[in-house]
C-alpha cells in the first residue's frame, strides 16, 4: 500500500504551558475525505494549522506530518511557503473576512498561480477565469473584475474554494466552511467540496462542529476533545457502533430532544400579527428617489399563550425585522400587531405594560450584555417597564429568582459578564427575559452560537421554564433540528413572506411548498438506521 | 466613481460656500474702519468717504459679501490697503514660498514615515520596533518652530552649511531656493513623519490580524509578500485619512516655521496684515488657506475611493 | 476592587514614566501659585544671562529673571490653556457625537458631522489668527482656538465608537427595556467608550500644549508679562547664539510635557485595551 496522502503522528501543540492538541495520530488515504470532529476549543483548527505551519505566534508544535511521504515539519520557512498554496490548499470558515476587500477576485485566484507557477498575470487570470467556473462562478455571470463585496457568502466561499484549488494541490483543508453559510448554500458548497473530490485525486481534510455534515460527505471521522482524539472510524462504523462515550453525548446532544410540554386546553390567543409590511426607503441620491426596499411583505400570524412556535428561514429572508417589529422597534409600514389585546407601535409611544409582556434572547452571547454593568444590573434592566419599580430589596431578590430559575446562583448577580461562559451567558440572557415575567419571549436564534452538548442543556431549561411559568415562545432559527426538538408549530419565511406554515412535525416530514421541501433537503442529517 | 467624484464635489462646494460666510462674518465683525485707519487720525470725512467706496466697502453686507465672493471666483481679491497693491499679486508672490514648502513637508513625511511604520510592524516587539517607538515618540512631542531653531544654530550658526533665514526669490535659480527651504521642511516635516510612521505602524499591524492575511499565507505568500502586496495596501486606507488631517497642521505648522525663517510666505503675510489691520489681506489669506485644506480632504477622498473598492458604489 | 488591584500591578512602564513626567510639570505649576524661586516680574539687568548657580538654580534670561522661575509660571500657562480648552472639546464635541450617533443617518448624524468637517477645515492656528484679528491677541484666544479645534476631534471620535455600541445586542435589549436614546447613550453608550475618550483626551492635552507654544511663539497666545514656554523661545530666538539655555530650557520643557503625556495615553491603552479584547 502507497503512503497516505497525510500523516500526521504524535501531533502536540502547546501554547505557553497550555497544551491545546495533545499527541494525536491521524493518516488521511489519497482521494479520501476526512472527518475532524469536535466542539469549539478541541483543537480541531489547531491541528489544520500546525500542519501547514500557520500556527499563531507562541504557539509551538511537535511531533511529525508527512504529505505523501514528505516530512512537512522539517522544512523552513521558505520551502514551506512552496507547499502552502501548490500542495495543500486551505479555506476557512469567515468567507465575508476571508478575502481582500481591496483587490478583484481574479487577481486573488490569479495570485496563487502566479506566486507558484511563475505566470504573468495576464496568463494567470485566464487560469482563474477557468478555476472560478469550475467552481461555479463563470466568468460571464460573475466577472473576474468584481470586489469581494459584491458577492454573496456562499460565492465568496467558492472564490475561496477557487484559489484553493488553483493548482490542484493534493490536499485541501477546509476549516468550518459552511458553518457562516445557510442551509441551502451550505448544501451547495458541501456538494461542490465532494465533487472535486470525487473527479480527481486530491484528498480533503474536513473539520466541523457538525456531525451531520460529515455523515454524508467523509469516509473517516476522527472525533477530537479536549486536545486529543477520542474515537475514529469509518464514517458508517462510527455512528453505528461508537465505543466512546464522548461521541455517544455528542450523537445524542446533536439530536436532543427536551420532553414535550402540554399545551393548556384552551388557549387565548397572545400575538397577533396582520398584513404586515416592513420596509425602509433607502437614502435618495442626487436627482434620484429613495429606492423602498421591503423586508417584509405582508406577513400574518398568530402565537396563542403557552405556545411554542417556530419562524424559519435564511438569512436576509425578514425574520429578524419582523423581531423586531414585533418588540415595537420598527415601525410598521402597514397592517397590526397586537400582543394580548394591546396594539403595538413603535417608539416611545408604547405603552410599558405591553413592552413589559414581551422580552428577547438574542444569537451573541457575548455581545448580549453591557460588560461595564454586574449581572444584577443586567438582568434587573426590564425593571424599568414597570409603573412601580421595584426597591432594591425586591429586585435583588427578583433577580436571585430569576438567576435560579435558570440553573444559575444568586451569588452570581455581583460577577461581571466575562467572567462566564458562552452557556452561562446565555442562561443569563434568558433570566433577563424571564425577570419581569413577560407572556411572550422571543429567541432570536438563541442557541446557534452554542456547542452542541451546550444546546441541549439550554433546549432542556427552555421547555423547563415554559412549563412552569406558562411562557409562549417565538423561536426563530435556520437550523430545522432545533424547531423541531422545541416547538409545536412552525412557519417558513422566505423573502419578506411566509410561505408554509402548521405543525411542526407535519410540515418538516411532508412540506407543501418547494421551498420548504428544498429546506428540508438541505439540512444536513445522519441516517436514521446510523443511530437508531 | 464619477457620481462619487460628484458627491464629493458637491460637499466641496458647500464646505467653500460656508466657510466663505463664516470668514466675512467674523472680519465685519472687527471694529473699527480700515479707510480711517488708512488715513491717520487727521483725515477729513469725505476723503474717508471716497476710500470707502474706492475700497469696496460700501453698500450692505450682503452686497459686499458678494461682492468679495464673485471677485475671488474672477481671481481678483481686492486691493490691499497697506500696500495698496491688489492682493492677488501679494498672495501669488507669497505662495510661490509657502507651497513649495508646504509640498516639500509633505513629500519628506510621506516618503520617510511609510517605509519607516512598514518597517516597525514587520519588526513587531523587536528592537527595530522599539526604536523606531522610541524616536517616533520624541518626534511627536519636539515642537516643530523649536526644532526649527535647533537646526538652525546647528546647521546655520555652527556648521554654516545652510543660512540661518531669508529667501533669494526664484530669480536667484531654483536650487538656491529649495536650499532655503531644506531646513524648514524638515522642521515641519519631523513631528508629522513621527505621528504617520506610528499611524502606519498600527494600521499594518490591525490589517496583518485580518482573517485575509491568514488566507495569503495559506496560498504560499511569504511573510514579507503578504505585507507588501496585502497589508501595504489595505493599510494605506487609513494612513490617507491621517495625511488629510495632517495637512490641516501643516498648514498652522508652515506658518509658524516661516517665522523662524524669516521666509516671505503667507504666514509672514497675515501676521503683517494683522499688525497693520489690512483687514483684507487676512481676509483673502485665510480664505486661500481654507481652501487649500479643503482641497486636500477632497483629494484624498478620492484616492480613497481610489484605493477601497467598497467606496465607489455607494 | 479586585480589578483595580490587578490593573495597577500590571501597570505599563511607559504609563508609569508618562505620570511621572506630567506629575512633575502639574506640581512645578500648582506649586508656582504659592512660591517661586524668584518673583518673575523682577527684573534685574545687572544679573542678566547668568549661567546656573546656587542662587538661580537654571540661570536668568536677558531681563536677569530666574529662569527656573519663569519655566513654573509657565508651565501654569500652557498646562491651564490645553486643559480648558480640551475641556471646552470635549465638553461640545462628545455630546454632538453622542447626538449623531443616536440619530445614525438621520439629518441631525449629517448636520453634525457636515458641521464638523467644516470645522476641521480651519486649522488652530487659522481660528487664531481670525479670532485674533477680530479681538486683538491673549492667551484666551489660545483657549479659544484650540477649544475649537478639539470640538471635532472629540465629536468625531465619539461618533465612531458610539456606532459600534449601538450595533450591539446589549443596547437592543435595552430598548426592549423601553429605554430611550438618550438614556441609552449616558448608560450604556458612554461608559463604553469612556476609554477611547480618556485616551484621546490625553492626546489631545499634549496636542494642546504644543498648540499653546506655538501659538504664543508667534504672538497670537498669552501676552507678555504672563511668561509662557512659547514667549520664551520666542524671546530667546535673536540671542540663540551666545545663550542658547534660554532657548533650550523651554523647549525640554515642552518636549518633556508632551512626551510624559503622550506616553501616558499609550499607557492608558495598552492597560484598558486587552480588558476590552477578552470581553469580546
Amino acid at each position: 500500500m502507497s503512503a497516505p496522502r497525510l500523516a500526521i503522528e504524535g501531533l502536540s501543540v502547546r501554547i505557553g504551558d497550555m497544551t491545546v492538541v495533545d499527541r494525536i495520530t491521524l493518516s488521511i488515504g489519497a482521494g479520501k475525505v476526512f472527518g475532524l470532529a469536535g466542539e469549539s476549543g478541541s483543537g480541531k483548527s489547531m491541528t489544520a494549522l500546525a500542519a501547514i505551519g500557520l500556527l499563531p505566534q507562541g504557539a509551538v508544535r511537535s511531533g511529525a506530518a508527512r504529505l505523501d511521504g514528505n516530512d512537512l515539519f522539517g522544512l523552513d520557512e521558505a520551502a514551506m511557503c512552496g507547499v502552502r498554496g501548490r500542495h495543500i490548499g486551505m479555506i476557512f470558515q469567515e468567507p465575508m473576512t476571508a478575502l481582500n476587500p481591496v483587490r478583484s477576485i481574479g487577481d486573488q485566484v490569479a495570485e496563487t498561480l502566479v506566486i507558484h507557477a511563475g505566470m504573468h498575470r495576464q496568463a494567470a487570470r485566464d487560469v482563474a477565469a477557468d478555476r472560478l467556473d469550475r467552481v461555479g462562478l463563470p466568468a460571464d455571470r460573475i466577472g473576474l473584475d468584481r470586489y469581494p463585496h459584491e458577492l454573496s457568502g456562499g460565492q465568496r466561499q467558492r472564490v475561496m474554494i477557487a484559489q484553493a484549488i488553483a493548482l490542484q494541490p493534493a490536499l485541501l483543508i477546509a476549516d468550518e466552511p459552511t458553518t457562516a453559510l445557510d442551509v441551502t448554500t451550505q448544501a451547495g458548497i458541501l456538494d461542490l467540496l465532494g465533487g472535486l473530490v470525487a473527479e480527481g485525486d486530491m484528498s480533503l481534510l474536513l473539520i466541523t462542529h457538525d456531525l451531520a455534515v460529515l455523515a454524508g460527505l467523509s469516509s473517516s471521522i476522527a472525533v477530537m476533545k479536549d486536545g486529543r482524539i477520542v474515537e475514529t472510524g469509518e464514517t458508517e462504523t462510527l455512528f453505528r457502533h461508537h465505543s466512546h462515550a464522548y461521541t455517544a453525548s455528542l450523537l445524542a446532544a446533536s439530536n436532543h430532544r427536551p420532553q414535550a410540554v402540554p399545551l393548556p386546553d384552551k388557549a387565548d390567543p397572545l400575538l397577533r400579527i396582520e398584513d404586515l409590511r416592513l420596509g425602509y426607503r433607502g437614502r435618495g441620491r442626487l436627482f434620484r428617489a429613495a429606492p423602498l426596499s421591503e423586508a417584509v411583505r405582508g406577513v400574518s400570524l398568530s402565537v396563542d399563550e403557552g405556545e411554542s412556535v417556530g419562524l424559519v428561514g435564511e438569512s436576509g429572508c425578514g425574520k429578524s425585522t419582523l423581531a423586531r417589529a414585533i418588540l415595537g422597534l420598527e415601525p410598521p409600514r402597514g397592517g397590526s400587531i397586537t400582543l394580548a389585546g394591546t396594539a403595538v407601535t413603535a417608539g416611545q409611544m408604547m405603552p410599558a405594560h405591553t413592552r413589559a409582556a414581551m422580552q428577547i434572547v438574542f444569537q451573541d452571547p457575548y455581545g448580549s450584555f453591557n460588560p461595564r454593568h454586574p449581572v444584577e444590573r443586567l438582568v434587573a434592566e426590564p425593571f424599568h417597564l414597570l409603573d412601580d419599580a421595584p426597591t432594591r430589596a425586591e429586585a435583588s431578590r427578583a433577580v436571585g429568582a430569576a438567576l435560579e430559575a435558570v440553573g444559575l446562583s444568586p451569588q452570581d448577580a455581583g460577577k461581571y459578564i466575562h467572567e462566564f461562559s458562552g452557556g452561562q451567558r446565555q442562561r443569563i440572557a434568558i433570566a433577563r427575559a424571564l425577570v419581569i415575567r413577560p407572556k411572550l419571549i422571543i429567541l432570536d436564534e438563541a442557541v446557534s452560537a452554542l456547542d452542541v452538548s451546550i444546546r441541549a442543556q439550554i433546549l432542556d431549561l427552555l421547555a423547563g421554564l415554559r412549563r412552569e411559568f406558562g411562557l409562549a415562545y417565538l423561536f426563530i432559527s435556520h437550523d430545522l433540528g432545533v424547531v423541531r426538538a422545541i416547538t409545536e408549530r412552525v412557519l417558513v419565511m422566505k423573502d419578506g413572506a411566509i410561505v408554509e406554515s402548521g405543525e411542526t412535525e407535519r410540515v418538516l416530514a411532508s412540506p407543501a411548498h418547494p421551498y420548504t421541501a428544498e429546506l428540508v433537503a438541505a439540512s444536513p442529517q445522519i441516517p436514521q438506521e446510523w443511530v437508531a | 466613481m464619477l457620481s462619487y467624484i460628484l458627491s464629493r464635489l458637491v460637499a466641496l462646494l458647500a464646505s467653500l460656500a460656508v466657510a466663505s460666510v463664516v470668514i466675512f462674518v467674523m472680519i465685519e465683525m472687527v471694529p473699527g474702519d480700515p479707510a480711517a485707519f488708512m488715513l491717520g487720525l487727521n483725515a477729513a470725512p469725505d476723503t474717508v468717504a471716497a476710500l470707502r467706496a474706492e475700497l469696496g466697502l460700501g453698500g450692505s453686507p450682503v452686497e459686499r459679501y458678494l461682492r468679495w465672493v464673485t471677485g475671488m471666483v474672477q481671481g481678483d481679491f481686492g486691493i490691499s490697503y497697506t500696500y495698496q497693491v491688489p492682493v492677488a499679486e501679494l498672495v501669488a508672490a507669497r505662495l510661490m514660498v509657502s507651497l513649495p514648502l508646504a509640498v516639500m513637508a509633505l513629500l519628506l513625511s510621506t516618503l520617510i514615515a511609510l517605509p519607516v511604520g512598514l518597517y516597525a510592524a514587520s519588526r513587531r516587539g523587536r528592537a527595530g520596533d522599539w526604536s523606531v517607538m522610541g524616536i517616533t515618540q520624541l518626534g511627536i512631542a519636539i515642537p516643530n518652530f523649536w526644532f526649527a531653531m535647533i537646526l538652525v544654530v546647528i546647521f546655520a550658526i555652527q556648521l554654516r552649511w545652510f543660512s540661518a533665514g531669508g529667501f533669494p526669490g526664484w530669480d536667484a535659480g531654483v536650487l538656491a531656493c529649495l536650499k532655503a527651504l531644506i531646513l524648514p521642511a524638515v522642521a515641519l516635516a519631523l513631528p508629522q513623519a513621527s505621528i504617520l510612521a506610528r499611524v502606519m505602524r498600527s494600521a499594518v499591524l490591525e490589517v496583518l490580524d485580518q482573517d485575509y492575511i491568514r488566507t495569503a499565507r495559506a496560498k504560499g505568500l511569504s511573510h514579507r509578500r503578504t505585507l507588501t502586496d496585502h497589508a501595504f495596501r489595505n493599510a494605506l486606507i487609513p494612513v490617507l485619512t491621517i495625511i488629510g488631517l495632517q495637512f490641516s497642521f501643516l498648514i498652522a505648522g508652515a506658518i509658524i516655521i516661516e517665522n523662524v525663517f524669516f521666509l516671505p510666505g503667507l504666514g509672514r503675510l497675515v501676521f503683517q496684515g494683522i499688525t497693520q489691520r489690512d483687514l483684507i489681506v487676512v481676509e483673502s489669506v485665510v480664505m486661500l488657506l481654507v481652501f487649500a485644506v479643503i482641497l486636500v480632504n477632497f483629494m484624498v477622498d478620492i484616492a480613497y475611493g481610489i484605493a477601497d473598492p467598497r467606496l465607489r458604489r455607494q | 476592587m479586585r480589578q483595580v488591584t490587578s490593573a495597577f500591578v500590571k501597570m505599563p512602564t511607559s504609563l508609569i514614566v508618562g505620570i511621572m513626567l506630567t506629575s512633575l510639570f502639574l506640581v512645578a505649576a500648582l506649586v508656582s501659585f504659592l512660591w517661586t524661586p524668584h518673583a518673575v516680574e523682577s527684573l534685574n539687568i545687572a544679573a542678566r544671562l547668568q549661567p546656573p548657580s546656587g542662587d538661580h538654580l537654571l540661570g536668568t534670561d536677558h531681563f536677569g529673571r530666574d529662569m527656573l522661575s519663569m519655566l513654573m509660571v509657565g508651565a501654569r500657562t500652557s498646562i491651564a490653556v490645553a486643559i480648558v480648552a480640551v475641556g471646552i472639546g470635549m465638553g461640545l464635541g462628545v455630546p454632538l457625537g453622542l447626538l449623531a450617533a443616536a440619530h445614525r443617518g438621520g439629518w441631525l448624524d449629517d448636520l453634525v458631522m457636515r458641521g464638523n468637517d467644516l470645522v476641521f477645515a480651519f486649522p488652530s492656528l487659522v481660528i487664531a489668527i481670525l479670532i485674533t484679528a477680530v479681538f486683538g491677541p491673549s492667551a484666551f484666544n489660545a483657549i479659544l482656538a484650540i477649544g475649537i479645534f478639539n470640538m471635532p476631534v472629540f465629536a468625531r471620535v465619539t461618533r465612531g465608537s458610539a456606532l459600534a455600541v449601538w450595533t450591539q445586542d446589549f443596547i437592543l435589549a435595552a430598548r426592549v427595556s423601553g429605554k430611550g436614546a438618550a438614556r441609552i447613550s449616558v448608560e450604556h453608550i458612554l461608559p463604553n467608550i469612556a476609554n477611547v475618550l480618556i485616551v484621546q483626551g490625553t492626546i489631545q492635552f499634549s496636542l494642546g500644549i504644543l498648540a499653546e507654544a506655538g501659538l504664543s511663539y508667534v504672538g497670537l497666545g498669552a501676552q507678555p508679562p504672563l511668561p509662557s514656554w512659547g514667549r520664551m523661545l520666542a524671546d530667546s530666538q535673536t540671542m540663540i547664539s551666545f545663550a542658547p539655555h534660554l532657548a533650550v530650557l523651554p523647549g525640554l520643557a515642552i518636549i518633556a510635557t508632551v512626551l510624559g503625556l503622550n506616553l501616558t495615553g499609550d499607557g492608558l491603552r495598552d492597560l484598558l485595551d486587552p480588558r476590552l479584547r477578552r470581553q469580546r
